[in-house]
């Protein structure tokens, strides 16, 4: 660990919370971020049809995958061998760290968002390489340039406003005249990022889910720049923390649901990527060389222990903005990389090492949301309480110990428990051995000091009910008695597995069967209406045509809204048609990339053309209903970047490539392996971010409108 | 029927009139109410610090009191607190096994399943007509516990059976409190904090409350000592009680009995 990046190593748990509460403004963002986020969380899940059930039953899918981890791990990396991908096992950060640089070589880097990277400390071991690395998520751009760590898993900078935002790019990134407003501080980033993706020699991603039956890596993005840095530079690394792994695409669909929506609120991010190794022959874009670096740091040693559940965490953030702590301080006042309640139990397990890491379970007064808001069901507070008992038999702790001694003698006995309550004697046996604790003086701090009663109950007792233990019933009273119940998670319809009879929040047995996901945004009768209602909430404008061709007046009202005056095109036929078209009827267009019409250049638009282009043309191999989504095939549509580096992307799709769910998408291709492209990409509206003040602007580094024409023949 | 109390440690060392209104309503309610001598603490305060075995060496004492009393006629156990409830009802198993008790383990099977918070209970209860002699207008506070834990959202529900009885709504009221048992002094900067966040939401509730109700003495306590310190003027006069000290302040004047 860096100490001089991470305050873990040299501050106190209560330090951090003290100094994180006592500021005059972080709190307040902090609560509007999880405000909104928890509220956008809520939204999303009820779309779907016993959200509960599905989190429990990703509870016991993840149990089977955990269950079987090694063998798992296996089969990815023997698939994604196959694939072309050059697959490596670091054991901890610093194997990790030594694989990376040497892939590296010094070379320029564009990275996209991961938490594993930050854990595995690669930036500074880059830089200390020689190696140029620039983050390129907004957010993480914004604190690596204010040489910060991330308050937040979803959203690194939200400790920030927009103010100070616009006061670190014009200290460090050399804004000039940029008003301090969402709009041109987005604009400003992709500008002067841009630059970087295009140079860059080496991307580096995380992996949000690695599937294990094909090898590939998915994704989660929203802003275009993952897609950019898994897309432009020869070399993509990708980190992927070893338990961060599906077996199949079934799986995958159901935990990406449940990340998004835990996330975000989003049915599918923006950009939902799955890479199937590097580029193949042919293809115009993509890596040359796909590494896959597994990294273990301490993961592997909670296989099989009372922790393993904690390698469940999909690390959507949904914990950390329930938390009623993590309200009040943000993300730093956590010490380290991971915050809020998943990271008081992350890190005293991979950072136990550190003195301070095994305070962080204090960090919680054991409310319980954060259980209640985690997609897989995680028993956070069981393994807080846990890490608690861990740490009782430690040397540290032996003045408390010897307190809680004293008072289990003492309460362990009804006659000095009695003793003991009784007004003038309560601080007595306990206040002395209890020296050591802050108590009376850290409540008196802000509150009021309560007064221990000067009658004890048992005298009231006496004197009302009589010196007998049974209190009598007011007559011509009739209560039944309820009768017994089970307790609460021990229903029994519940699937409990066999050894988890005491446990509070039993673990289901584990399973390999995934439930099937209905969506309240489909109408079976009406796929067409429930397509054009979630891409239009998606941000995408979506118009739909009878007939086999995009109708002139449309094409030439959309190139009119979006003042274009060049176009690129994929080689897919429905968009070679619309380029054919536009050349036809519109002479004064620049217009490149065509394959099959013959009436233009036959040669596909360079990159350069691409880059310069205001309007990309694709097509798409399928139309999701439930999310509004197109999902386009790197394969298929002979490139990339079409769709993704012009201002604008235009999508014309047959009706008949309509699907209801991404299940159906995904799915695909556990029946057929074969028919996964190096890329593919279900694109959910335009490219977006929320990184300031959580307020939405789109367009980031990727397109900043989606048009979709739906053509019914 | 007849019901056995677990009075609660916080209740006996700092609000004893908790105890006494819960035994007002039960009997009001028709429940014969035994109250044994050898219960002390329900061991939460160690296991929620780790100290496991301490924990098991305190609740071992009233669990053995509350199963004489199962055995010697009580149907249920009522608990006038949402930590202690949820304690009894969902940890006790699993901190007896903790500790290697697998005979008091299961014996916490039985009583757990036995255990009822108060609020949970007064819906089988036979109660006269309650009625407030003062009219209150109440902020319910979901303790964690309750909330989380044993799963009872319907708490509050039981002031709509009370007369001059109004409830008022503000965004935070499921929020945790701060108290968090040892929380409050280990961390005391976080746990005022996480107060006065509630307490802002409060001072914005409409209607404004008279009253601040819940059922947990301890989040009572801590959140009464901040407002004594640190009052928003929007709450002036708040008084703070708990759902019991409510119901019975609504019992029928001969039920009740005299005050103490």
């Amino acid at each position: 660990m860096t100490e001089d990046r991470w305050p873990l190593a040299t501050t106190t748990l209560r330090q951090r919370l003290a100094t994180a509460t006592a500021d005059p403004v972080v709190p307040g963002r902090i609560h509007r971020a999880v405000d909104r986020f928890a509220g956008h969380r809520a939204t999303g899940l009820a779309e779907l049809a016993d959200a509960d059930g599905l989190r429990h039953a990703a509870r016991a899918l993840k149990a089977s995958i955990l269950a079987e981890l090694p063998a798992v791990l296996d089969r990815l990396e023997a698939a994604a061998t196959a694939q072309g991908v050059v697959v490596h096992r670091a054991a901890d950060a610093a194997e990790a760290q030594r694989i990376i640089v040497a892939l590296t070589d010094g070379r320029r880097v564009v990275k996209s968002k991961s938490m594993a990277t930050e854990e595995i400390g690669l930036n500074e071991a880059l830089e200390a390489s020689g190696a140029r690395v620039v983050e390129t998520d907004l957010g993480e751009w914004i604190i690596q340039l204010a040489d910060e760590t991330p308050s937040h898993i979803i959203g690194p900078a939200l400790h920030h406003d927009r103010h100070s935002i616009g006061e670190v790019f014009e200290r460090v990134a050399g804004a000039r005249g940029v008003p301090a407003e969402p709009e041109a501080l987005n604009a400003f980033a992709r500008r002067t990022l841009r630059a970087e993706f295009l140079a860059a020699e080496v991307g580096i991603t995380g992996v949000n889910f690695a599937v294990a039956d094909t090898g590939s890596l998915v994704l989660v993005t929203n802003e275009g720049n993952g897609r950019l840095v898994t897309s432009l530079p020869k070399v993509h690394i990708a980190v992927l923390g070893m338990e961060r792994v599906v077996r199949s695409w079934a799986e995958l669909d159901l935990l990406l649901a449940l990340l998004v929506r835990s996330a975000t609120g989003q049915r599918l991010s923006s950009y939902t990527s799955a890479i199937t190794g590097p580029r193949r022959p042919g293809e115009l874009d993509g890596p040359d060389e796909v590494h896959l670096v597994v990294v273990d740091n301490g993961r592997s040693g909670l296989l099989g222990g009372d922790y393993e559940e904690m390698l469940g965490c999909l690390r959507c953030g949904a914990c950390l903005n329930a938390c009623p702590v993590y309200r009040q301080t943000g993300g730093h006042a956590y010490g380290w990389v991971y915050p809020g309640p998943m990271g008081s139990v992350l890190t005293p397990l991979l950072a136990g090492h550190e003195p301070h890491a095994a305070e962080l379970p204090g960090a919680s007064t054991l409310c319980g949301a954060c259980m209640d808001a985690c997609p897989v069901e995680i028993p956070l507070q069981d393994l807080l309480l846990s890490l608690r008992r861990e740490r009782a038999t430690d040397q540290a702790r032996r003045t408390e110990r010897a307190a809680w001694r004293a008072w289990s003698e003492a309460w362990s006995r009804p006659a000095t428990y009695r003793a003991s309550t009784r007004a003038a004697t309560v601080a007595a046996p306990l206040g002395g051995r209890l020296r050591h604790l802050p108590g009376a003086a850290a409540w008196a701090e802000g509150r009021e000091v309560p007064v221990p009663a000067a009658r004890p109950f048992r005298a009231t007792w006496a004197r009302r009910w009589g010196t007998g233990e049974v209190a009598p019933a007011r007559p011509g009273t009739s209560a039944a008695a309820p009768g017994p119940r089970p307790r609460p998670r021990h229903e029994p319809d519940q699937q409990v597995a066999p050894d988890q009879s005491h446990h509070p929040h039993p673990r289901p047995a584990p399973t390999t069967a995934v439930p099937p996901i209905t969506y309240a945004t489909v109408d079976g009768d009406d796929l067409i209406g429930s397509f054009v209602r979630s891409a239009t909430e998606a941000g995408a404008r979506v118009h739909v045509v009878d007939g086999p061709t995009v109708p002139d007046d449309l094409l030439a009202r959309i190139l009119a809204d979006h003042r274009v005056s060049t176009v690129v095109a994929s080689v897919e036929p429905e968009a070679a048609a619309v380029a054919d078209q536009l050349a036809a009827a519109r002479p004064e267009l620049a217009i490149a990339g065509l394959a099959s019409s013959g009436t233009t250049a036959a040669a596909a638009a360079t990159r350069a053309e691409r880059e310069a282009a205001d309007l990309g043309v694709t097509s798409a191999i399928a139309l999701v209903a439930a999310t509004g989504s197109l999902a386009v095939d790197a394969a298929v549509a002979g490139d990339r970047t079409t769709s993704l580096l012009p201002r604008v992307h235009l999508a014309v799709v047959p009706v008949d490539r309509l699907v209801a769910t991404p299940g159906e998408v995904w799915r695909r291709y556990d029946a057929d392996p074969s028919a996964l492209p190096s890329n593919l990409v279900l694109i959910s509206g335009p490219s977006r971010t929320g990184d300031i003040e959580q307020l939405l602007t789109v367009g980031v580094h990727g397109p900043h409108a989606v048009e979709v024409v739906v053509l019914r023949p | 029927m007849r019901v056995v109390l677990l009075t609660t440690c916080v209740a006996e060392v700092f609000e004893p009139t908790v105890a006494e209104a819960t035994v007002e309503v039960l009997t009001a309610g028709g429940c014969e109410v035994a109250c044994p001598s050898g219960q002390t603490c329900c061991g939460q305060p160690a296991w929620n610090s780790g100290f496991a075995d301490d924990a098991a060496r305190v609740a071992a004492t009233t669990l053995d009191a509350l199963v004489a009393a199962l055995d010697d006629g009580a149907e249920a156990v009522v608990v006038p607190a949402g930590s202690c409830a949820a304690m009894v009802r969902v940890f006790w198993p699993e901190l007896f096994a903790t500790v290697g008790d697998h005979d008091r383990a299961e014996a916490a099977v039985r009583v757990a399943e036995h255990t009822w918070e108060l609020t949970e209970l007064v819906p089988h209860l036979d109660l006269p007509p309650l009625s407030l002699d003062e009219p209150a207008t109440v902020a319910w506070h979901h303790s964690c516990h309750l909330l989380r834990e044993l799963g009872h959202r319907g708490a509050p529900d039981v002031l709509d059976a009370v007369a001059g009885c109004e409830r008022t709504t503000w965004s935070a009221d499921e929020r945790c409190c701060g108290f968090g048992g040892l929380f409050s002094v280990k961390q005391p900067e976080a746990s005022v904090a996480m107060a006065d966040d509630k307490l802002r939401s409060l001072a914005a509730a409409s209607p404004s409350p008279t009253d601040l109700v819940s059922a947990d003495t301890s989040c009572l306590l801590h959140l009464r000592g901040r407002l004594a310190t640190e009052q928003p003027v929007a709450l002036a006069g708040l008084r703070t009680r708990h759902v019991a000290e409510l119901l019975a302040a609504a019992l029928p004047e001969t039920e009740a009995g005299p005050a103490s």
